[in-house]
């Protein structure tokens, strides 16, 4: 009886909105104070200003100038507002709107994974209570602690895996529910999320297509690649511009970042909870162990293999380096998953396909035994065990989300809006003000002018080298349009202290990029210079997306007149609706009108170039020694320590041929073994013992490019810093090898020393005396 | 019976989204602070822009030869002082921030003479690439 009320929405929807309403209800009363943590200066930053430039200006949030100096919010791979839960924030508030948000998106994990799991199991009890545990799980109260609201877009992973399965067994509704599913993500700044969902997509992908009779195994690949390609197209509006974004800003992670199973373990059944602040990796995946413990009993049945196959992978991709063969460092090595960071969030994907066999665990453990008592004892045990699951990640949610430190945010907008110098830790008390934050952090080298200026008398001003040609003055401004009075004599160059990006347009004059800066040529006389921004990115994004819509629309359709899409008559069309986005999507892109961005800058962190022409005067000590892997240390140079006893390395290098993306430079800092050793300060004095080595290594250079990127045979300029506050006086050398990240497959041979002195397949690039 | 359950569970998915949105659209906003005084706010700019070389020494020992780590450690440190300042004095962080901002837009004529090798350029976002 309750199993048959399972399969109907309304009474799944009201047993998922229970389960929402008391998950976000302690916190609702706190639903107008700001969350201090951090991260959520830019987050709520770019959610606030995109609602208040809609509300307030009546622009779409297209330019946000609130931070950075800048940038194109739709561009920007962390903004959200490209989601349908902009109404809440539009109708509440950006503040209100983050709990609605949590909530709504708990009901629609909820049912995602319902529908999902059913694809699976006949019993639509078992999946109904088993739903929740995905959607409750514990990162998801990470993610709100932390006010990474766009986490919640992971709740939207089980749809994309439910359009891929449909998809699979040749349903078009499969097509539209994974793409515009992928495009909601994506819209919902789901881009850190995306290499994941990638992943999980081509697991079930497999894993349905092994399901699929041999015989139609071809049409459930047309469909699978045709649904692949939906969704790239449905998301092209917010695909386009970011993809810009990052191939000129490329995102780096370097590091081996790694979980012990313990580690693991501690991170699915221990208890969630604050520590300074933040909370740690114990509990951050809580589902507890009653969870595993079904996940154990449904793997009885033949039927779960294959996802228990995934949630086996997904756990070791979680475990990231700490295995002897990574398969998370494998993943990276493809180019689009090079950045992928936090190789625990793989649990997420593992929780999702473990599900599967506790679905099994509670339809089938029941009916092991014959009698009547067997099986209601087994099922109120079992579904005892889901619910007391559920309860415990409620309550863990419960646990940080009371425990956030909350502020106040105090608005006044009536003045002129300017930069500042700004503060990205607290960046959102600037943008209350009308002011923007020339304090900056992404996760991207978001591209920035070094001409910014958080101290000018006005925003808009005439270049040094004209400043005598005339005077400027601001007319109007809106975050999308700026309009300036130019008073002239002789051409001049009008400066923007903001950002220049492709798809800003002046109505007199040419818009150029100063140095990153905005600015406009302008021709003398007197004239209202409009500066507006409109990117065509977004607008052939658009165009793209809602071709791709439409096509989806056609496509059902005729599935609904004709039958299935790939039947024999029926494939060209399809095929002719599957490309007809990538056509205008390329017809947009060659009519693009806006410059494009400069290729990424390869730079030191200390702004120095990384690469230099070959004919450079290089002042710095001959090397030439050559390693096996290969790589030359041309020269090197070593900067005796300054002030704050911080030492200046600069290596210059050649990569020869191609390296492996796992190459890291071993720098080490060692005191001459020669000397008399430092002597030993007792245990009270500790804190003065005096060191003997440092360590620098790296496997980007300037936090710009790996190693393995460097062009090839071009001279790389990699210059480095350390702090050696505690270094013994002596003489010191500085070494260079090279060798794979991991450190277990020792350093690269030295080949050919050149010139250079060579220890243990190291190269000496220079020494310094401590007195 | 069927479509009384489902009647019912549409009430109860509606009731339940009902008290959430208006239990979050109602929750109140926090009391809103006392401005600071035109005094309190020329010693908030004086004590962040005494404290600046020291910030900045640090951070340079914090982050050799990296620009923007250099200056979001000293960013950091200045939080935790516009922080102290503002929760100390019971003002808003803005009024702090408006203090900062008015100081070195204006140093001169709003007498802080404190201003050594204080910087209002920007140094561009170059986050570092170790995340272990």
């Amino acid at each position: 009886m309750i199993s048959r009320l399972a399969r109907h929405l309304p009474l799944r929807l009201a047993f998922f909105a229970l389960l929402a309403a008391v998950l976000v209800w302690p916190v609702l009363g706190d639903a107008a104070r700001l969350n201090e943590f951090r991260d959520v200066h830019h987050l709520f930053l770019y959610e606030r200003s995109a609602i208040d430039t809609i509300l307030r200006y009546g622009e779409l949030p297209l330019w946000n100038p609130y931070y950075c100096g800048g940038f194109d919010a739709v561009a920007a791979p962390q903004t959200r507002f490209m989601s349908p839960t902009l109404l809440l924030g539009l109708l509440f508030g950006a503040q209100r709107a983050e709990i609605l948000t949590v909530f709504f998106f708990a009901i629609l994990g909820m049912e995602g994974t319902y529908r999902w799991l059913r694809l699976r199991t006949s019993e639509p009890l078992a999946a109904l209570v088993v739903a929740p545990i995905f959607a409750l799980s514990g990162q998801y109260a990470v993610a709100y602690n932390r006010g990474w609201i766009q986490f919640m877009g992971f709740q939207l992973v089980p749809w994309i895996l439910y359009g891929i399965t449909l998809a699979a067994r040749r349903k078009w509704a499969g097509m539209a529910f994974a793409s515009i599913a992928f495009a909601w993500l994506l819209g919902f700044a789901g881009f850190f999320a995306a290499p994941l969902v990638a992943v999980a997509a081509v697991l079930e992908s497999v894993r349905t297509l092994i399901e699929q009779p041999r015989g139609a195994r071809w049409r459930s690949i047309a469909m699978l690649l045709s649904t692949a390609s939906f969704m790239a197209m449905v998301a092209c509006v917010r695909l386009w511009p970011v993809s810009e974004t990052l191939l000129s800003a490329p995102r780096v992670m370097a590091g081996t970042p790694g979980h012990a199973p313990r580690a693991l373990m501690s991170a699915l059944v221990g208890v969630l909870a604050i520590k300074d602040g933040n909370t740690e990796l114990m509990g951050s995946f809580y589902v507890g162990a009653a969870f595993l413990a079904l996940v154990a009993l449904g793997a009885h049945h033949r039927s779960v293999l294959g996802g228990l196959i995934i949630a086996l992978l997904c756990a070791w991709l979680a475990s990231g380096y700490a295995t002897r063969i990574s398969l998370f460092g494998l993943l990276r090595e493809v180019p689009t998953f090079a950045a992928i960071r936090y190789p625990e969030r793989f649990l997420w994907l593992g929780i999702l396909f473990a599900s599967g066999s506790v679905v099994t665990a509670l339809a089938r453990v029941p009916f092991i035994g014959e009698t009547r008592r067997w099986r209601v004892a087994t099922t109120v045990v079992l579904v005892g065990a889901t619910l007391f699951t559920i309860g415990a990640e409620i309550a863990a949610f419960h646990r940080v989300a009371t425990n956030r430190t909350l502020g106040t945010v105090t608005t006044d907008r009536q003045g002129e809006f300017h930069q500042a110098r700004g503060n990205r830790w607290l960046a959102v008390h600037l943008e209350s003000q009308n002011i923007g934050s020339l304090g900056c952090y992404e996760t991207h080298r978001l591209a920035e002018s070094t001409l910014l200026r958080g101290d000018l008398p006005q925003e808009e001003y005439l270049a040094p080298d004209a400043a005598d040609a005339g005077r400027v003055k601001r007319v109007s401004w809106s975050p999308n349009k700026i309009v300036v009075h130019a008073d002239v004599s002789r051409p001049a160059r009008l400066l923007v202290n903001q950002n220049w990006a492709p798809g800003w347009h002046a109505s007199v004059g040419k818009v150029v990029s100063n140095e990153g800066l905005l600015a406009v040529d302008l021709p003398a006389g007197v004239n209202d210079v409009a500066l507006a921004f409109l990117p065509w990115s977004t607008l052939g994004g658009a165009a793209t997306t809602v071709t791709a819509l439409l096509a989806l629309a056609l496509i059902a359709w005729r599935a609904r007149r004709r039958g299935a899409v790939f039947a024999r008559r029926q494939w060209i069309v399809t095929a002719l609706l599957v490309l007809v986005p990538w056509g205008v999507a390329a017809a947009a892109y060659r009519m693009s009108p806006d410059d494009k961005w400069p290729p990424p800058a390869m730079k030191n962190a200390n702004g120095t170039p990384a690469v230099l022409a070959d004919d450079e005067h290089v002042d710095a000590t001959p090397a030439g020694a050559t390693f096996a892997l290969p790589l030359r240390v041309e020269m090197g140079k070593v900067t005796p320590p300054d002030e704050h006893r911080n030492l200046l390395v600069e290596v210059y290098f050649r990569r020869l041929e191609h390296i492996p993306r796992a190459t890291t430079m071993f720098v080490h800092i060692e005191r001459r073994k020669d000397q008399p050793p430092l002597p030993k300060e007792s245990e009270k004095d500790k804190e003065k013992q005096k060191e003997d080595f440092y360590n620098a290594d790296h496997q980007v250079v300037g936090g710009s490019f790996y190693l393995s990127d460097a062009p090839e045979g071009r001279l790389i300029h990699d210059a480095f810093g350390a702090h050696i506050e505690k270094a013994g006086s002596g003489a010191w050398d500085v070494w260079v090898a090279f060798g794979d990240v991991s450190g277990r497959k020792g350093r690269a041979r030295v080949t050919d020393p050149g010139k250079a002195t060579v220890s243990s397949d190291r190269v000496r690039v220079g020494s310094f005396v401590i007195p | 019976m069927d479509l009384y359950a489902q009647i019912a569970g549409f009430v109860v998915a509606a009731t339940c989204t009902a008290i959430v949105v208006t239990r979050a659209a109602t929750a109140p906003a926090p009391p809103p602070l006392a401005h600071a005084t035109p005094e309190q706010m020329r010693n908030f700019a004086a004590d962040v822009a005494m404290r600046e070389d020291e910030w900045r020494a640090k951070a340079a020992e914090g982050f050799p030869a990296d620009d923007w780590s250099q200056r979001d450690d000293f960013h950091g440190r200045e939080a935790q002082a516009v922080h102290d300042l503002a929760t100390g004095a019971h003002v808003p962080y803005e009024d702090v921030f408006r203090a900062i901002d008015d100081d070195l837009h204006w140093a001169g004529p709003r007498g802080i003479v404190i201003r050594g090798g204080r910087s209002a350029n920007a140094v561009p976002c170059h986050p570092r690439p170790i995340f272990d």
